[in-house]
């Protein structure tokens, strides 16, 4: 992934910043700190897998729903 | 040969007290090796992300974060967001500096990857400063851990 990463950046020659989704990104975030939490907190790869698969759904789950709950304010 | 019950008596005495006096110190001693060892291994782990938990042969862990340590740097350099310079008068600056030195090697690897600057005038530049901040934070998580793994604090 890092060198997928660094070839992108390559390409890209850093200075156009990629066009990404704000769901996009923090789905990315969520994605990679769950699985650095469940290779912290948790042992066995089964056990690290439904730790990350649940922190990531709980991650989208309250982004969604602050989302929501601040979407009033924006108009 | 001693045939001498009394002088052997005294042999197992003298032992027992050297063993007595001794032992507290050599504990100590050993406590102390352990905690510069735990030490290099939390250092290993901050320079580059995994290498503590790899030293200590976690494999799985030292692979994982290095993997989502890397990533999340990475992507916050490609998505041009703002890397603390070491001397800032500002506290949060200060603090920022902290959060993205973690991430060891990867901080310095910051000028390679961001060759235009940081660019937080855009969403994406915003997100990008908060990615590599995490990166340093989990990295540290990750450091943490390497100590107490070294220590044999933490069994997991």
């Amino acid at each position: 992934m890092i060198a997928i990463s660094a070839v992108c950046a390559m390409i890209i020659g850093a200075h156009n910043p990629p066009r990404v989704s704000h769901f996009f990104a923090m789905s990315l975030f969520a994605l990679l700190v769950s699985i650095a939490l469940a290779g912290l907190t948790k042992r066995t790869a089964e056990e690290r897998t439904k730790y990350a698969v649940s922190c990531f759904l709980k991650f989208l789950a309250v982004a969604i729903a602050i989302g929501w709950l601040m979407y009033p304010f924006s108009h | 040969m001693n045939n001498n019950p009394i002088d052997d008596a005294s042999e197992v005495t003298a032992t027992q007290t050297a063993v007595a006096v001794a032992g507290p110190a050599r504990r100590h001693e050993s406590a102390a090796r352990h905690a510069v060892l735990a030490l290099c291994f939390a250092i290993a782990a901050w320079i580059i992300p995994g290498l503590g938990h790899l030293a200590l042969k976690r494999w799985g862990r030292a692979l994982i974060f290095f993997a989502c340590v890397g990533c999340l740097a990475i992507t916050g350099y490609l998505l041009r967001g703002n890397v603390f310079p070491p001397r800032s008068s500002d506290l949060f600056d200060t603090l920022g500096f902290i959060a993205d030195a973690s991430a060891g090697i990867f901080y310095l690897l910051a000028k390679f990857f961001e060759r235009a600057g940081p660019d937080v005038s855009r969403a994406a530049g915003d997100y990008g400063t908060r990615f590599i901040a995490a990166a340093g934070i989990v990295n540290l998580l990750s450091v943490f851990d390497a100590y107490e793994i070294a220590l044999g604090r933490r069994t997991m």
